[in-house]
């Protein structure tokens, strides 16, 4: 009976210690923080912080590059948009349409996604999101990731007007 | 009406202009079950073996069915994230979304893109066909899976599915609560 049990929670054990956490992962090396803007010390790029730690992440590293030393300061989704056109960065976004099946589909591809939070006021990356929790990386704090339970993310998110954002290409490969 | 003309000209191609630069992707791909075919090893390793998956008609499937990742051992990714779990290079891994390994291949192994092909038929293909670019074509002959140099192919041994272990999970428990319940009721009885 005891084996029993103890191959039950070995069994456990196994299944849930096999897959990385969070599925999006750049090494903290690699991470920037958020880089001042024209506007002045107020003034962040935080948009622009999450796309880079995104393009990173898809192996886009001129991209990224491109990114961070070409733009700065605040956006808003039209702008992004235009900017990642002209840079010819291929991505995807929702906003204002409340669409959770995009952030689950950015978790679930190993993209992860830029997203808008404190009443659009900033940007950070939606690194894992499960049935109870959202693990997040805020380019305010590089170094680590912090998580949050996944109803009051979502609240966040959307009283946020629901904004987020992508890159689309190759995520990186896992650890193991 | 050669100004309406005009104008009409003028208008399509500023849209087809606009179309161009577009980089917005609508229909999001679902992809998050591909498999991950990686290339990790110095800079002229790294173009030797991507040069197989450009060129075996083979590798080249694989590589169109997957998620393809090349890491040089002097890019800060391989450095930062890879190096501690790569024990020998050049090496060619295949794994799942979930970290699961599938197949490796690593050394001196990687002799040609045609071995390379013949070593994930036999090796990983077979058993999770999924990234197999020829899952009609008849079988494999069975010997070409046990490779001489054993040491530098390091085959993944067979696992359990999920529903497996979800079954001996509930199995175990179920098995579990009987012997809990006959103690409890032996107990009452005496």
């Amino acid at each position: 009976m005891k084996y029993l049990s103890l191959l039950t929670a070995f069994l456990l054990l196994a299944a849930t210690a096999a897959a990385e956490r969070p599925v999006v992962n750049l090494p903290p090396a690699m991470r920037h923080r958020n880089w001042t803007g024209p506007g002045g010390p107020t003034d962040g790029s935080c948009v622009f912080a999450s796309i880079v730690y995104l393009l990173d992440w898809q192996g886009q590293h001129r991209l990224a590059e491109y990114v961070r030393t070409h733009y700065s300061g605040g956006e808003d989704y039209a702008n992004l948009a235009a900017k990642l056109n002209h840079a010819g960065i291929r991505f995807a976004y929702t906003t204002g349409a409340k669409d959770v099946k995009f952030l689950e589909w950015a978790v679930k591809t190993h993209r992860g996604c830029g997203v808008a939070v404190q009443n659009r006021a900033h940007m950070i990356c939606l690194v894992d999101l499960d049935s109870r929790s959202a693990i997040l990386w805020d380019n305010n704090v590089p170094g680590k990731y912090y998580t949050v339970t996944r109803a009051a993310f979502l609240k966040d998110w959307l009283s946020s007007g629901s904004w987020a954002v992508s890159p689309v290409y190759t995520p990186s490969a896992p650890i193991k | 009406m050669l100004r309406i003309l005009l104008a009409t000209m003028l208008l399509a191609c500023a849209s087809s202009l606009y179309a161009g630069t577009q980089e917005r992707v609508v229909n999001l791909p679902q992809d998050g079950d591909k498999l991950f075919v990686t290339v990790f090893g110095d800079t002229a390793d790294c173009a030797r073996i991507t040069g197989w998956f450009n060129a075996v008609p083979e590798l080249k499937a694989v590589k169109s069915r997957t998620h393809f990742n090349v890491y040089p051992t002097t890019g800060n990714m391989y450095q930062q994230r890879y190096a501690k779990s790569i024990k020998r290079l050049p090496t060619v891994k295949v794994q799942t979304a979930d970290s699961d390994k599938l197949f490796q291949l690593s050394g001196p192994s990687l002799t040609t893109g045609e071995a390379l092909a013949k070593h994930l038929n036999t090796g990983c293909i077979r058993r999770w066909g999924n990234c197999c670019p020829q899952q009609e074509a008849a079988p494999e002959p069975e010997p070409e899976v046990a490779v001489d140099d054993g040491d530098m192919v390091e085959p993944i041994e067979d696992k359990p599915s999920d529903l497996l272990l979800v079954g001996i999970v509930l199995v175990g428990m179920l098995a579990g609560s009987v012997v809990a319940f006959k103690d409890k009721v032996k107990s009452l009885v005496k």
